[in-house]
């Protein structure tokens, strides 16, 4: 009688166990899933990626400026109208325009002309931003929208 | 009346032996349980091989991170009053501290050489541990607790960073973010960071944005102030348990384990 219930009292503790572990285990991943759910917002609070460069006719053929706000270079060669990304494709910072090419300041990364990669510990070259007229006749730029480095914006 | 007398008289005695159980010690047993009986000196083994005793063994690397992080805690709590974690706020309250308020420029640079040190103490006392062996058989668990423990200290540190708000800190932060979004490239490889962006996540969870801004700020010094120092006191509880449990190892502990087998 005293074994029978000793042997009783092992299984339900058993069954405890696997119970316990399991609710443990579930509101593990319960936990983990709504972290990650809880640190992302379902709106920004952010400025737009889409920036207003001016009229066309600010940049001059053959000159390539630095515009702080949208941390892009807006260049002008014979084809027309181009805008590099002045963050580096390594870990974030701002690349220097060199005239013959960039360089950035953190970890020495180096890029021609065309922001290819030609030192340094960038894995990828810069990239190059999409750029639009808009029917007010102004350049904007989207710094979200990655374009080939061969487009132009003829105008 | 006279009892009341009495008993106020007996208080401060009562107090002093409630405080210290044992009296002065005067022989080995009662060294070992005025030991024993106390809260600091217990974290110690009860039993300490007179090799393990010799300064140069340990050098004293774990209690010096100890000591270390209990002055980093101290000094951050008095920061804290002076400190705003608000991107309009955070520079001009660093530079008040440096400034503008009584002993805020000993507070902060005590702040920050303490955590410096933190981090070379831990590093060297991680050497030691290497060095002497002391990771193994049966300290294999509080070796990985201190891996532990040596990440949340440089997470601690580089939390604390940003903090200040300036130049230095903000391209810290980006290059450190961007270090978490790294996982990025694997998934980027594998083709799968549509469904399973891991580093995006993590990037995510950083920063609470696109970019580094005021949420992002708040993160840092919610991890830097709260998280992390509960994570590390919980982690350490559990490294000194396992320091008073395991013991110290001793130099010529193999030797020892040999001549026994």
């Amino acid at each position: 009688m005293a074994q029978a219930d000793d042997a009783r009292d092992e299984g339900r503790r058993r069954f405890l166990v696997k119970v316990g572990a399991a609710g443990l285990a579930g509101s593990g991943v319960v936990a983990t899933l709504g972290t990650v759910a809880f640190s992302d917002l379902r709106a920004y609070n952010e400025r737009s990626p889409v920036f207003k460069l001016g009229r066309p006719e600010d940049f001059a053929s053959g000159t390539r400026v630095y515009l702080d706000g949208p941390r892009l270079f807006v260049g002008r060669d014979t084809r027309g109208l181009y805008a590099v990304s002045a963050v580096c494709s390594h870990l974030g910072c701002i690349v220097r325009d060199g005239g013959e090419g960039f360089a950035c300041p953190c970890h020495g990364s180096r890029f021609d002309a065309r922001g290819a990669v030609i030192g340094g510990p960038a894995p990828r070259p810069l990239s190059y931003v999409a750029l639009t007229v808009e029917p007010n006749g102004l350049v904007y730029a989207n710094v979200a929208s990655r374009v080939d480095p061969d487009d132009r914006l003829e105008v | 009346m006279g009892n009341v007398r009495a008993n106020l008289r007996r208080l401060p005695a009562f107090l002093r032996a409630a405080i210290f159980r044992v009296g002065m010690p005067d022989s080995d047993r009662t060294r070992l349980k005025a030991v024993m009986s106390s809260l600091f000196l217990h974290i110690h083994a009860p039993k300490v091989h007179q090799h393990s005793l010799q300064w140069w063994y340990t050098l004293g690397l774990g209690l010096i991170s100890t000591f270390l992080f209990i002055l980093l805690t101290l000094s951050g709590v008095v920061l804290m009053i002076y400190y705003v974690p608000s991107v309009g706020e955070a520079y001009g309250r660093m530079q008040d501290l440096m400034h503008a308020v009584a002993w805020g420029r000993v507070l902060r640079n005590l702040h920050r050489w303490t955590a410096h040190g933190m981090v070379v103490a831990v590093l060297l006392h991680m050497m030691r541990v290497f060095y002497t062996g002391s990771y193994k058989a049966p300290r294999e668990l509080n070796w990985l607790v201190g891996l532990a423990l040596l990440v949340v200290t440089l997470a601690l540190a580089f939390t604390g960073y940003l903090l200040p708000w300036d130049q230095l800190g903000y391209w810290a932060a980006v290059c450190g973010v961007n270090i978490a979004a790294s996982p990025t490239e694997v998934t980027d490889a594998l083709g799968v960071t549509q469904s399973l962006d891991v580093g995006g996540w993590q990037r995510q969870l950083l920063l609470g944005g696109r970019e580094i801004g005021g949420d992002a700020l708040n993160r840092f010094y919610v991890l830097h102030c709260v998280v992390l120092p509960l994570i590390g006191a919980g982690f350490m509880a559990l490294h000194f348990f396992r320091v008073h449990k395991d013991g110290l190892s001793r130099p010529d502990e193999s030797a020892a384990a040999r001549d026994d087998a």
